[in-house]
């Protein structure tokens, strides 16, 4: 029995009847397959052609690479590109800070050193004795128990200077030269080593014509602060006045030319005392200022306008009792300005500023970003369910409107009592409710590209609804979501800050920049001591900018509509 | 229209009573010693009688009936650690007025200067005023406001030579805060209406009208500027409620006797009822704010309506 037809024309034959009519037609007899041609067919013929993920997403054949324009445009964008590298230079910086040579650690306490002075002697031949041990080497020579090493800096004009010393209230005529030795380790610093029994030190210069030596008091009032700043730097033009009566000290006060002639009381550093009215006479030789004879037990000088109305406020701020002898300064290193020492100054407990910023600068990003990314993940997470899948939108949305309105202090407080005040706290609870808003934002996005076309042929085709929201959802907002994770950033650097000004950040020897700010500004109304506040605020400016314009660039970068 | 906004209330209350009990339940979690002010001197009789005092031994549920009691009949009860036994409204009334005067005023202030700075930087897109524009939102948005407050006041008031701390008698004193408040949400209503009219510009009836020959200024103001405004119309309403919670920087910075920082003093003086009292106006204020502004949005622009399903238009 053989049929007209061979083994394939009866398959297409047949493959189109099922077509045509709907159904598997037989056509009875010996044009159908027999059993035998069934079992030499290739059973590949029948199995489905299977699905090849790459061919089906290909949507042509242009070279077009998402991540590669978003490259391309953020390149353009000049301004963000040196932001960026700012930025990373930042980063980077704050991890190798530590492992620069010189450094302090961000909570070591520093004290002066308490065998060596080093006196710094300016143009207008102002002596400032410091503390700190700068040296970069050892100490020159080792000084005994009874001497002290000094080690002096003079104006390059000077030249080698004369140095002399003697012992309090002893005429200058008196005075022991020494001879000062240039330090190997330091440039332009000489050192001597002074007996501890002669402690008053002149300066002169090497033409001799320049001298620095305590003997008067100098004192200046401010117009608008009425603070008192009092120098003890030889800086009459003419020769120093009289010699006072014995016992007292000569002071020279300058007050503003609207306070007339100016009234002073000197009193003992007894409180209560009201002190006696000393006489000012005007110095013929230096114009605008009077000198008077204080003696030497009554140092707590007031200083009175003509009519009585406004005084210096500052009393007691001058020690004319003795202003010569030098001494190493004992304590803390507190509240020094910048210098080459501390780059950025110490604060009140002489901790270094500058490894405060640094250490503080690590916390701030490290919370940052840490912050970021988990209120990223989750409320990325949970706002594609949300938008999603309806029957959850109710209950999100209530849960919602509750937790929106839950105040973070509560959760902070609640927190910091369970937990200690640590990095740790802050971030559970900064991201206890943090993800909220965001979840919030992508459920309102989803449901606007939820239903659009091309997400219906997807579900229409059986695509699994994972694959539609990791394909089809997600890369519609990842602009988006770029842009809320760069600015979520210097938004947890600013809720640092705003915990630690409420009083609920992290404990001074955690250093962050929210506790270095907020210290700043406890210290404000100090004007010098204001670089506390400039220095940690213009570094955490520098930082959030840096983010929020890489953010928004990055996120116009990422935008599809732009990759023309 | 009324249907849909009872709707909203009712929704609205169910939302605030979950809340409330949140809250309730959260701030009986605080530790016991925060009730007293010299806890470690106190015998555990003594703890017990004044925690007894204060109703806080009762069962949880019991305690929350009680208060909602209360709050039904418009009591907020007394604080007992703020001001000990002194009631509740009495004391926030005067400080919601001063926070008040400050957050219209600066309102006042900001809203039309944002909205002006806005409109200019779209009419010179791309050009110096925008510039400008955005560097200053930018500025404002980016750096966190304790920072640049603490500049205002600092520089403020030694260079215009103003009083660096609030005085009721003084309207002077009011400058230099009313100035802090306005600056961010002067950015932000520019920032918005910025974006809005960029949006607006580019949509085809706009480029119809053009074509078309209406003259710039119409199409600017009848056109570009109605349709962006809708937007923000919707936030109007929100943010002159809650003029009343007033601003935790600017009022500890001025020493200003107001609403900002009361809620963060009292959850840390576990003040219980004030804390709830705070939370109870602050949230109906925030709700009664969305509603106000979904509804004058409707009265704007009158394409949008809320009396057909949800989502309709």
């Amino acid at each position: 029995m053989s049929s007209k037809y061979s083994l394939q024309e009866k398959l297409s034959r047949k493959l189109q009847n099922s077509v045509e009519s709907g159904v598997n037609a037989s056509f009875g007899g010996k044009d159908d397959l027999s059993a035998e041609e069934i079992t030499v067919l290739d059973p590949g013929l029948f199995a489905s052609a299977g699905y090849d993920e790459k061919e089906a997403e290909r949507g042509g054949y242009s070279n077009y690479s998402y991540w590669r324009s978003t490259v391309r445009m953020f390149m353009k964008n000049r301004m963000a590109v040196a932001m960026l590298a700012t930025m990373l230079a930042l980063l980077v910086f704050t991890f190798i800070q530590p492992l620069l040579p010189n450094q302090f650690k961000a909570n070591t306490v520093n004290y002066y050193a308490s065998d060596a002075v080093w006196i710094t002697v300016d143009e207008q031949a102002k002596m400032t004795v410091g503390g700190v041990k700068l040296t970069k080497g050892d100490y020159p020579v080792q000084p005994a128990r009874e001497e002290l090493i000094a080690y002096i800096r003079v104006p390059e004009s000077w030249g080698v200077p004369f140095v002399s010393v003697q012992a309090a209230g002893q005429e200058e005529a008196d005075a022991i030269p020494l001879e000062p030795v240039p330090d190997e380790n330091n440039e332009g610093w000489f050192y001597v080593v002074v007996p501890k029994e002669t402690p008053c030190m002149v300066v002169k210069s090497a033409n001799g014509e320049k001298t620095t030596f305590h003997k008067a008091a100098w004192i200046t009032v401010d117009e608008a602060t009425r603070g008192v700043t009092s120098s003890t730097v030889m800086l009459t033009a003419g020769p120093i006045v009289a010699d006072g009566p014995e016992g007292t000290v000569p002071v020279y006060v300058q007050t503003p030319a609207s306070w007339g002639a100016p009234k002073m009381t000197a009193a003992t550093i007894l409180r209560g005392d009201k002190g006696v009215e000393v006489q000012l006479t005007p110095d013929p030789a230096n114009e605008g200022w009077y000198y008077a004879f204080v003696p030497v037990d009554k140092v707590m000088l007031t200083i009175l306008s003509e009519d009585g109305s406004v005084k210096g406020a500052n009393k007691g701020v001058v020690r004319a009792a003795d202003p010569t002898e030098i001494k190493p300064v004992v304590g803390f290193i507190s509240n020094m300005k910048p210098d080459d020492i501390f780059w950025f100054g110490t604060n009140d407990i002489g901790q270094d500023l500058w490894a405060r910023m640094w250490a503080g600068t690590r916390t701030s990003l490290l919370i940052g970003i840490i912050v970021a990314a988990i209120n990223a993940f989750v409320g990325i997470v949970i706002g594609l369910l949300w938008g999603y899948i309806r029957k959850l939108d109710f209950i999100f949305t209530e849960l919602y409107n509750i937790v929106n309105n839950i105040p973070t202090t509560i959760i902070l407080i609640l927190a910091s009592y369970i937990m200690r005040p640590s990095i740790p706290t802050i971030i559970v609870a900064m991201c206890i409710t943090g993800w909220i808003s965001l979840a919030r934002f992508i459920r309102n996005l989803v449901i606007i590209i939820r239903d659009r076309d091309f997400n219906l042929a997807s579900r229409c085709l059986g695509t699994p609804t994972r694959r539609i929201v990791v394909k089809n959802l997600l890369p519609q907002m990842v602009s988006v979501i770029m842009l809320r994770m760069a600015l979520a950033i210097p938004g947890a650097i600013g809720s640092e800050v705003f915990l630690a000004y409420i009083g609920l950040g992290l404990p001074i020897d955690i250093p962050s920049l929210g506790n270095l700010v907020n210290k700043g500004r406890s210290l404000m109304m100090a004007p010098s001591l204001r670089y506390q506040l400039f220095i940690p605020a213009i570094i955490l400016s520098v930082i959030t900018i840096c983010f929020y314009l890489v953010g928004n660039a990055f996120a116009d970068a990422a935008d599809p509509k732009n990759h023309v | 229209m009324l249907k849909y906004s009872l709707m909203r209330l009712a929704r609205s209350v169910l939302t605030l009573v979950i809340l409330i009990t949140v809250i309730f339940i959260l701030l009986r979690q605080m530790p016991v010693e925060g009730y007293f002010t010299n806890f470690e001197k106190m015998s555990p009789t003594a703890i017990d009688v004044g925690l007894r005092k204060l109703g806080l031994k009762d069962p949880l549920h019991i305690q929350i009936g009680r208060y909602f009691l209360k709050l039904l009949q418009g009591d907020f009860g007394v604080s007992f650690r703020y001001r000990v036994n002194y009631p509740i409204a009495q004391l926030i009334w005067p400080k919601m007025l001063v926070s008040m005067k400050f957050g219209l005023t600066s309102m006042v202030l900001s809203l039309p200067l944002g909205m002006a700075l806005g409109v200019l930087m779209v009419r010179g897109k791309g050009r110096l005023a925008d510039k400008l524009g955005n560097a200053y939102i930018v500025f404002i948005e980016a750096v966190p406001n304790a920072v640049y407050f603490i500049f205002i006041q600092l520089y403020g008031s030694s260079w215009f030579d103003l009083s660096i701390l609030y005085k009721a008698e003084e309207w002077t004193s009011m400058i230099l805060p009313v100035i802090s408040l306005a600056l961010p949400s002067i950015s932000g209503y520019a920032m918005w209406l910025r974006r809005y009219m960029v949006d607006e510009m580019n949509k085809d009836y706009i480029k119809l009208a053009r074509a078309k020959g209406v003259p710039s200024s119409a199409i600017w103001f009848r056109h570009v500027f109605r349709n962006s405004v809708v937007p923000m119309v919707n936030l109007i309403p929100g943010s002159l409620l809650l003029t009343i919670s007033g601003s935790i920087y600017v009022e500890s910075l001025y020493s200003v006797p107001g609403m900002g920082g009361l809620l963060v003093d009292v959850i840390k003086r576990q003040d219980n009822y004030m804390v709830l009292a705070l939370i109870v106006i602050f949230s109906s204020l925030s709700i009664l704010g969305l509603l106000l502004g979904d509804l004058l949005m409707g009265v704007v622009d009158p394409r949008i309506s809320f009396a057909k399903k949800e989502g309709s238009r």
